[in-house]
C-alpha cells in the first residue's frame, strides 16, 4: 500500500529524464556565461593593455618629435637667422646718439625667462593602473581561498 | 520494441562521447609534447617582453631669457634586416640616392654579408650562401626629412606590388644639437656622439653638469601580456639648466671681438662681461670661436694639456690691470690715502732689483690717482713695498689670487700664489707683484677679485647658472657673496679714483656720458726667462656706470702685433662692448639716469 501511495505521487520517468537534462543544461548555461564574462572582461583588459603600450611608443616618439620641433624653432629665431632677416628688412643697431630714454610707470623692464612654476607642493603622481583592474576572477578566487586556509593566529 | 530504440540512442551517444574524448585526448597529448613545450618556451623568450630603449634625451640648456641653446634632434639609425632582404640592388639604389652614399660600396656590403657575394673577391656566388651576419648598420644620423622619402618610397613599392625595400628598418635617437652654433661655445662645452644610448658632455657647462643633464633614462622591458599591465618606470628626465648668458648680448661681444682681433693680430683674444652686483656671467667670448656641433674640426684645441677656455683655463702675468689690487690694499690699510702724493724718478731699487716704468721716464710728483692713471711701476712697487709683505699678501690671499673661483664650468685652473717663505719666492716678488709680474691668474680670477672694488667691497662668485628645472620646478641660483676683502669706503673711493683716471687721461675707453671706472694693463711675455720678447698680454678692466655699476668687462688680448700697449688695443674694445650692454640693457647716459629715477 505504502508502495502504491508513493507510486502514485512520483513523477512520471520522462519528467524526471526532461528534469535532470534541464539541471545539467543550466549548469553548463551557467559556466558559459561566467566564462563570457569572464572572456569579455579579459578581451577588454588585453585591448586596453594593447592600448597602453602602443601609447607609451607614441609618447616616446611625441617627445622626440616635441624635441625636434624645439631645436628646428631654435634654429630659425637663432642669432644669426634673426640679424640677417633684420638687415634685409632695413633694421639698424641703434646708436646712443639716437635714444631717447622714456619712464614708462609699471614697467620693470624685461624679465629673466620662468619656465616652470617655483617649487611648492609636490605633486604626487595618481598610479595609472590599480592593483584592483589588475585581478582576474581566478585571481580573486586563489586570493579568497589562500586567505580563508591561512590559520587565525597568522591573519592577525 | 522500446528496448532496442534506447540501446541504439546510447551507442550513438557513446560513439559521440567516445569522439569528443578522443580529440580532448588529442589536444591535451599535443600540447603537453615536448616539441609544444619548446616552441612555447621560445615565442616566449622572443616576444614575451616589449623592450623599450631609453630615451637618451639630454636636458635643454637656456640663455637667462629662455632662448634655447642646446637642445636635441631626432636623428634615426638605418638597418638591414639581412634574411627579410629580397633586392639588394633595388634597395643599396634608393638609400645610396636617397642619402648621398657609394651605391657600389653598399651593394657589395649587402651581397656579401646576405651570403650572395663573395667577401674576397665580391663576385656573386651562383647559389645564395649562409648569410654572414642577421642585420647590418648601414647608416647613423640620418635626419627625418630623409627617412620620410624612404618612407613615401617604401609605400610606393608596396603599392605596385613589390616591396623593394623589404628589410629596410629605421631607429629614432637623440642627438645633441645646438641651434646658434659657435655662439657661447666656450661656456656650453661639447658632448660627442660616439656613444649613442648614453651621450657624455665635456668641458663647460656640458661638462661640468654632465650627470644632470642626461638623466637616468634606462632601458626597460615588460611584459607583452597585456593582462599583466604594470606600471613602467622610465627614469627620470634630466634637469633642464638656465645660464645666466644673454645671447644677444654674447653675440655682441662675439662679434666686436672677432672684429679687433682681425684689426691687431692678435694670437687670441677673451672678453668677459660680468655683472658685478652678483656674479651673473652676461658673456663669455674667446676667439678663435668653437662651434660645438662640430667639435671634430677643433682636434687641437681639444688635445690634452691645451686650456679650452681661455677665460677660466689659461693663467697669465696681467701686468698692470693687478694694480687696482695693490692701490686696494694699500688704501684699505691705510698705508697711503687718495691724497698721498709720491715723487717718481723714474727709478726704484729693492733687493738688488731696479724698477722702471713702462716708457722709462721719471713722472715727478703724483697723486694716487695719477699713479693709477699714469699705471707708474714705480709708484706701486713703493706702496707694495712701504705696505710690506705681511699686509699685501694677506689682501691678496683675500682677494682669492692664486685659488679657484669655482665658477660652475669644467676645466678651471688656477696656478698658487709664491708666498714669503716658499721656495721660489725673493724679495723681489714684493715688488714684481705689484704691478702683476711673477704672479698667474686667469680672467675669472680677476673678475672676481675687482668686483669688490666695483660693488662697495663685496666680492662676488662668478658663475653662469642662473636656474635649473628639476621635476618641473624652477630653482633660481642664489648670489654667492664672498667676505668682503676691503671696505665699502675703500671700494668707493678707489672707484673714484680710477673714473678719474680714466677722465684724466682722455683714455679710448672713456664713453660720452657714462662715468667708467677701468684699468689698463701691458704685461711682456717671457719668452725662455727674457723679457725682451716684445710680445705682451694686453689687457683692460673696466666697470660703470660708477655709481651704480650694472657692466664689469674683462678684455685681453694676448700677442697684439699692431700695438702692444692695453690702451690702445684692449680699451676700444671695452667701449664698445659697454656701449652694446647699456643699449640691450637700456641703461641710459647718466645725466638722463639721475634726471629719470633722482639716482
Amino acid at each position: 500500500m505504502k508502495r502504491k501511495v508513493s507510486q502514485a505521487y512520483q513523477q512520471a520517468p520522462w519528467r524526471k529524464r526532461i528534469q535532470r537534462a534541464a539541471l545539467v543544461a543550466l549548469v553548463v548555461i551557467c559556466v558559459i556565461f561566467v566564462g563570457m564574462i569572464y572572456l569579455n572582461i579579459s578581451a577588454q583588459a588585453a585591448s586596453a593593455g594593447m592600448q597602453y603600450q602602443d601609447m607609451q611608443l607614441r609618447i616616446d616618439s611625441l617627445n622626440r618629435s616635441i624635441a625636434s620641433l624645439q631645436t628646428e624653432f631654435a634654429y630659425i629665431s637663432s642669432y644669426q637667422q634673426m640679424k640677417a632677416r633684420a638687415d634685409a628688412l632695413g633694421f639698424r643697431t641703434l646708436s646712443l646718439d639716437r635714444a631717447i630714454y622714456v619712464v614708462v610707470p609699471g614697467y620693470s623692464g624685461r624679465q629673466p625667462a620662468t619656465l616652470a612654476p617655483p617649487p611648492g607642493a609636490d605633486m604626487i603622481p595618481p598610479q595609472i593602473v590599480k592593483p584592483t583592474y589588475n585581478e582576474s576572477i581566478w585571481d580573486v578566487l586563489t586570493r579568497l581561498y589562500v586567505s580563508r586556509s591561512e590559520p587565525e593566529s597568522s591573519r592577525q | 520494441m522500446k528496448k532496442n530504440t534506447f540501446s541504439r540512442y546510447q551507442t550513438i551517444g557513446f560513439i559521440f562521447s567516445l569522439v569528443a574524448v578522443l580529440i580532448l585526448g588529442q589536444t591535451l597529448r599535443l600540447q603537453s609534447s615536448s616539441d609544444a613545450q619548446r616552441l612555447l618556451a621560445e615565442i616566449k623568450r622572443q616576444n614575451a617582453n616589449v623592450t623599450l630603449r631609453p630615451q637618451n634625451k639630454r636636458a635643454n640648456i637656456y640663455d637667462r631669457w629662455g632662448v634655447l641653446l642646446a637642445g636635441n634632434q631626432e636623428v634615426f639609425d638605418l638597418e638591414v634586416d639581412i634574411n627579410s632582404m629580397y633586392y639588394p640592388d633595388k634597395l643599396a639604389s634608393a638609400v645610396a640616392s636617397t642619402l648621398g652614399l657609394d651605391y657600389v660600396q653598399l651593394y657589395n656590403r649587402l651581397m656579401i654579408d646576405s651570403g650572395r657575394a663573395d667577401p674576397a673577391t665580391k663576385q656573386p656566388y651562383p647559389e645564395k650562401k649562409e648569410a654572414l651576419a642577421i642585420s647590418t648598420r648601414i647608416a647613423q644620423g640620418v635626419e627625418a626629412d630623409k627617412i620620410n622619402i624612404l618612407d613615401q618610397l617604401e609605400k610606393q613599392y608596396i603599392e605596385e606590388g613589390r616591396n623593394y625595400l623589404s628589410g629596410l628598418v629605421w631607429f629614432p635617437r637623440m642627438v645633441r644639437s645646438y641651434p646658434e652654433k659657435s655662439l657661447a661655445g666656450f661656456v656650453l662645452g661639447m658632448t660627442t656622439f660616439l656613444d649613442a644610448e648614453k651621450p657624455t658632455g665635456f668641458y663647460g657647462v656640458e661638462g661640468r653638469f654632465n650627470e644632470y643633464l642626461n638623466g637616468s633614462f634606462k632601458q626597460v622591458s615588460f611584459e607583452r601580456d597585456p593582462i599583466k599591465l604594470s606600471n613602467v618606470d622610465r627614469g627620470s628626465e634630466g634637469t633642464d639648466l638656465i645660464l645666466t648668458i644673454d645671447r644677444e648680448l654674447q653675440a655682441s661681444v662675439e662679434r666686436i671681438l672677432e672684429k679687433h682681433m682681425k684689426a691687431n693680430g692678435s694670437a687670441s683674444g677673451t672678453v668677459v662681461v660680468m655683472d658685478p652686483t652678483n656674479g651673473e656671467i652676461l658673456a663669455m667670448a674667446s676667439s678663435p670661436p668653437f662651434d660645438p656641433s662640430q667639435y671634430y674640426k677643433n682636434a687641437e684645441l681639444l688635445s690634452s694639456g691645451v686650456p679650452f677656455n681661455p677665460a677660466i683655463s689659461k693663467v697669465y702675468e696681467p701686468g698692470s690691470v693687478f694694480k687696482v689690487l695693490t692701490m686696494a690694499a694699500a688704501l684699505d690699510s691705510n698705508t697711503v690715502t687718495r691724497q698721498t702724493t709720491f715723487v717718481d724718478k723714474g727709478i726704484f731699487s729693492y733687493g738688488g732689483m731696479n724698477v722702471l716704468n713702462w716708457n722709462r721716464g721719471a713722472w715727478g710728483e703724483q697723486t694716487m690717482t695719477g699713479c693709477m692713471a699714469n699705471s707708474l711701476n714705480v709708484c706701486l712697487a713703493w706702496i707694495s713695498t712701504t705696505m710690506g709683505a705681511t699686509i699685501f699678501y694677506d689682501y691678496l690671499d683675500r682677494f682669492g689670487i692664486g685659488e679657484n673661483t669655482y665658477i660652475d664650468l669644467e676645466g678651471e685652473v688656477s696656478y698658487p700664489l709664491t708666498l714669503p717663505g716658499e721656495p721660489g719666492w725673493h724679495k723681489t716678488n714684493l715688488v714684481t707683484n705689484s704691478y702683476g709680474h711673477s704672479v698667474a691668474v686667469t680672467v675669472v680670477q680677476m673678475l672676481k677679485a675687482i668686483s669688490a672694488v666695483a660693488n662697495k667691497g663685496q666680492m662676488v662668485s662668478p658663475h653662469v647658472l642662473k636656474a635649473y628645472i628639476d621635476n618641473e620646478r624652477q630653482y633660481n641660483i642664489t648670489t654667492n657673496v664672498e667676505a668682503p676683502p676691503i671696505t665699502p669706503e675703500t671700494a668707493r673711493e678707489l672707484s673714484e679714483m680710477l673714473a678719474d683716471a680714466i677722465e684724466e687721461e682722455a683714455s679710448s675707453a672713456k664713453i660720452p656720458g657714462y662715468r667708467i671706472a677701468g684699468k689698463t694693463g701691458t704685461a711682456d711675455i717671457p719668452i725662455n726667462g727674457s723679457y725682451s720678447s716684445g710680445l705682451t698680454n694686453a689687457s683692460f678692466v673696466g666697470w660703470g656706470p660708477v655709481d651704480d655699476p650694472r657692466f664689469m668687462i674683462y678684455v685681453w688680448f694676448e700677442k697684439p702685433r699692431t700695438n702692444i700697449y692695453g690702451s690702445i688695443v684692449a680699451a676700444p674694445v671695452f667701449k664698445e662692448v659697454f656701449q652694446a650692454a647699456t643699449t640691450l640693457y637700456n641703461v641710459p647716459p647718466d645725466q638722463v639716469r639721475k634726471a629719470l629715477y633722482g639716482k
